[in-house]
């Protein structure tokens, strides 16, 4: 017969005060380890969110990056008519020539840092139906003007629109702002490519983004561009992959979070330990009367199994609760695919807040397991003797 | 019995209790070091370095990727103050593969001034041979014996910024004559580049040596408004806030590290509060005794801290001092993770099984039943068989390279004393702390509630 819980816990709060500093250090520990992995959450998020599944990015062969990619415009003319590619209603290829910039820009909360100056080409915007302009107009072809993405908008200085930014010899006006939800393009500044091209002082492009006609042509259209004879040294990638690959730039974070939060978890299961030896000490009377009335050894084992648990989970409660100011705070860090600047917010998913609870419910199973053994093998003569 | 030795029989009163608050504090403050001890290394890299080595980085202002014409070297050579300098092109590309432990700096430089700039780092009698061959690589020692690489052997590296393969040879290797000068780089001739590429009179940054650090200021602002309103603006900055610029784009690693040091320290600050409060609680009576015997409230309270100092610099010693002997050394700490593994999977399957065995019949366990054996002798064994495997480690390991330990994250990772003392001051600080309470409630104590309080 298992003994009821309602000891359990109400014995938990009779010794409040000691108590309530375990289940806060069991807190502090389950809320880092919710923060660290939320940032990585929001990181990578930004990364799984961006891209189109029937887009597809066309780099140079060897190149790791839009950043470091570099193709020409000869390319562009051989590819931009394969029949893979999808139209659009004036039956154009819907296809874009785009160049990275990597421009070094202050942060407004202090500090610079690199952010992408995207030249984009007349289909881009058509290429990622997910962004929508929300503010002012976009670029003109020709002109020196920029539109910014919202993240960035926020981000830097001097990227609102209206306000002018020097590139590398001119002054451009930011004359619009578009918003791209959680992706990385929210990070970026957006011109005509052309233009930017002159002002960067370059022939040559960074990618080409492309759309295939169907979910069933993309496999074929890579296949078509890296085999083209015309245009050699081309490498075709499917765009949700090739942002997917750059979630690598969360594991540091992630490797961080979970190994503080194992080294952590050794002093709040201590505690846990210190905590239920005094509680059991205090209580072997209680525990040999409870053998006198017939409960076994196992159901006192699991007893104080589950108090430990209990006592535990408080904090694990407590600690998710401490964690959730932090949903949606902004913040920044570089890509190091692409070498620039991308924001994204620590983001607390439930999942996130219930590995929180199984991870304090571990930390009570493993602290309770030695002083529950000990209550339970226990002797009853020398239990009453004790006080 | 004289007094401290009063309070240190009364820390180890409780010994279970006693060494679990002291390891948890241990393992924290060895974690609060890890974490002053990377971020130290992020923001004050060459700290260690015996002199500050004036030297200038101009490189484009407005990009990373973009260059600087090569006619910018004479240029810069006017200002006054500019002694050598040398252009530093990074290549980027792949040495084998991507991974990152085959990632480390590699530049095309001007390989006849290289090391008048660079004056940390002495070629080897080579390096004349080295300069009269175009395609031949200038290599750290520390680089040659990460790799295994010997004088002689070919590298070739895959361009990826630079649409060119490069087929190197070593030719030539340098020692840093310094403890701070990493030699883990590669340097080989800008012209070689140049030729691979058919084109290019671009640097991608210049490295500038100023003839004293008092002029380092001025030079830079003078280079600056050389190029000023130019196609190609510059920023001229010192070596050091070039190198940090590149920290600032990790974000703000600042705020993540101290708030996660904080975290750390008001946890141990919670572990050992409690400990104390159960310590002095159950000692309530013989408080009270202590007072009747004539013992004043100072000395009361005075015990108390005391027993609480003791307790939490005992975690300290071996926590900042564990880091402190561990964290530069890999093999050592590869040995402590061998021996806390081994410890781990022996010890735990061993208790589990101790504890599944069924009791004998009366309830209780005989002095020669399998379950005492294994609990008697078990950590022993495990011990001793945890220890004998970790020297082995130790011993396999002594030339292990913390850098491909880490899979080139880390570079090495020394401990300085700034970081033991900051580590020294919270395990004082958290003595102080946990014991206030308790102290201050003893202290107050009166002799008759204390006699009367049962357990």
């Amino acid at each position: 017969m298992a003994i009821p819980l309602k000891y359990n816990i109400r014995h938990v709060l009779l010794r409040w005060r000691t108590t309530s500093l375990t289940i806060f250090a069991v807190a502090l520990v389950v809320a880092m380890f919710v923060c660290m992995l939320s940032l990585a959450n929001g990181l990578e998020t930004s990364l799984t969110d961006s891209g189109n599944p029937l887009n597809v990015v066309v780099m140079r062969k060897g190149a790791t990056s839009e950043t470091n990619s570099s193709v020409e415009r000869s390319a562009f003319t051989v590819i931009q008519y394969a029949p893979e590619i999808a139209r659009d209603a004036e039956d154009q290829p819907l296809a874009a020539k785009e160049t990275i910039n990597i421009v070094i820009m202050k942060r407004r909360t202090g500090g610079s840092t690199n952010a992408i100056v995207r030249g984009i080409d007349a289909q881009s915007l058509a290429l990622r139906p997910e962004i929508t302009l929300v503010e002012g107009r976009m670029p003109k072809p020709g002109l020196t003007e920029l539109v910014v993405g919202t993240a960035a908008s926020k981000r830097f200085e001097n990227a609102q629109v209206g306000q002018k930014i020097k590139l590398v010899k001119t002054q451009y006006e930011i004359v619009g702002r578009f918003d791209a939800g959680q992706t990385a393009f929210n990070s970026e500044f957006w011109g005509d490519v052309e233009g930017l091209n002159r002002e960067f002082d370059r022939t040559v492009y960074s990618s080409f983004l492309i759309r295939a006609r169907d979910a069933a042509s993309v496999e074929p259209l890579i296949k078509a561009i890296e085999s083209n004879q015309q245009a050699p040294n081309l490498r075709g990638q499917k765009e949700v992959a090739y942002y997917k690959a750059q979630t690598i730039s969360a594991a540091p974070i992630k490797f961080l979070g979970v190994f503080l939060s194992v080294v952590m978890s050794v002093g709040a299961v201590f505690a846990a330990m210190n905590t239920l030896y005094a509680s059991i000490a205090g209580r072997s009377w209680e525990v040999a009367t409870l053998r006198i009335l017939g409960f076994s050894r196992t159901s006192i084992l699991i007893c104080f199994l589950i108090e430990s648990v209990f006592l535990c989970l408080l904090g694990g409660v407590l600690g998710g609760l401490l964690s959730l100011p932090m949903n949606g705070v902004a913040t920044g860090t570089t890509n190091f695919a692409s070498f620039a600047e991308i924001a994204f917010a620590f983001q607390i998913t439930p999942m996130l807040l219930l590995y929180g609870l199984l991870f304090s419910a571990f930390i009570g199973l493993v602290g309770g397991f030695l002083p529950a053994l000990q209550a339970s093998r226990q002797t009853i003569i020398s239990s009453l003797r004790e006080s | 019995m004289n007094t401290p030795s009063f309070i240190v029989k009364s820390a180890l009163r409780n010994p279970r209790r006693t060494i679990l608050t002291i390891t948890s504090i241990a393992v924290s403050l060895a974690m609060i070091v890890v974490l002053q001890s990377v971020l130290k290394l992020f923001f004050d890299p060459t700290a260690e370095r015996k002199e500050t080595i004036p030297r200038i980085v101009a490189r484009h202002r407005v990009s990373l990727t973009l260059d600087l014409p090569i006619t910018y070297e004479a240029k810069i050579r006017t200002v006054d103050g500019v002694q050598d300098l040398t252009t530093m092109s990074w290549f980027g590309g792949i040495y084998k593969d991507e991974k990152l432990e085959n990632q480390f700096p590699r530049f095309g430089v001007d390989l006849d001034d290289f090391f008048k700039v660079f004056t940390e780092f002495t070629p080897d009698e080579n390096f004349q041979q080295a300069l009269a061959e175009r395609s031949a690589a200038v290599v750290g020692d520390q680089l040659m014996k990460r790799y295994g690489w010997k004088v002689g052997d070919r590298i070739t590296l895959k361009g990826d910024i630079y649409p060119v393969d490069l087929e190197l040879t070593i030719r030539s290797v340098f020692s840093g004559n310094d403890p701070a000068a990493n030699a883990d780089i590669l340097v080989f001739d800008k012209k070689y580049l140049d030729e691979s590429l058919g084109e290019t009179q671009r640097a991608g940054s210049y490295f500038i040596m100023v003839r004293s650090p008092k002029e380092v200021e001025r030079v830079c602002q003078e280079i600056e408004a050389l190029f000023r309103n130019s196609d190609a603006e510059v920023r001229a900055e010192t070596e050091k806030a070039f190198q940090l610029s590149f920290v600032e784009m990790l974000g703000n690693i600042k705020l993540l590290f101290s708030s996660l040091i904080s975290v750390v320290v008001f946890s141990i600050l919670l572990i050992a509060s409690s400990t104390m409060a159960m310590a002095i609680r159950e000692r309530t009576r013989e408080i009270a005794v202590l007072k009747t015997l004539g013992f004043s409230r100072e000395t009361v309270t005075l015990m108390v801290v005391a027993e609480g100092m003791l307790v939490s610099l005992a975690g300290g010693i071996l926590g900042v001092g564990g880091a402190w002997l561990v964290l530069p050394r890999p093999p050592l700490f590869l040995a402590l993770a061998a021996f806390l593994a081994v410890l781990a999977a022996i010890g735990l399957p061993t208790l589990l099984l101790a504890i599944l065995l069924p009791e004998d019949e009366t309830g209780r366990t005989g002095p020669n039943s399998v379950r005492s054996i294994l609990l008697k002798y078990g950590p022993w064994v495990a011990t001793v068989l945890a220890s004998l495997i970790a020297g082995m480690v130790f011993y396999l390991n002594l030339n292990t390279d913390w850098f491909k330990f880490s899979g080139g994250i880390l570079p090495f990772l020394n401990v300085r004393t700034e970081t033991v003392v900051f580590g020294s001051l919270v395990a004082l600080g958290i003595g102080i702390a946990s014991s206030a309470i308790p102290a201050w409630n003893a202290a107050r104590l009166r002799v008759l509630d204390g006699l009367r309080t049962i357990g």
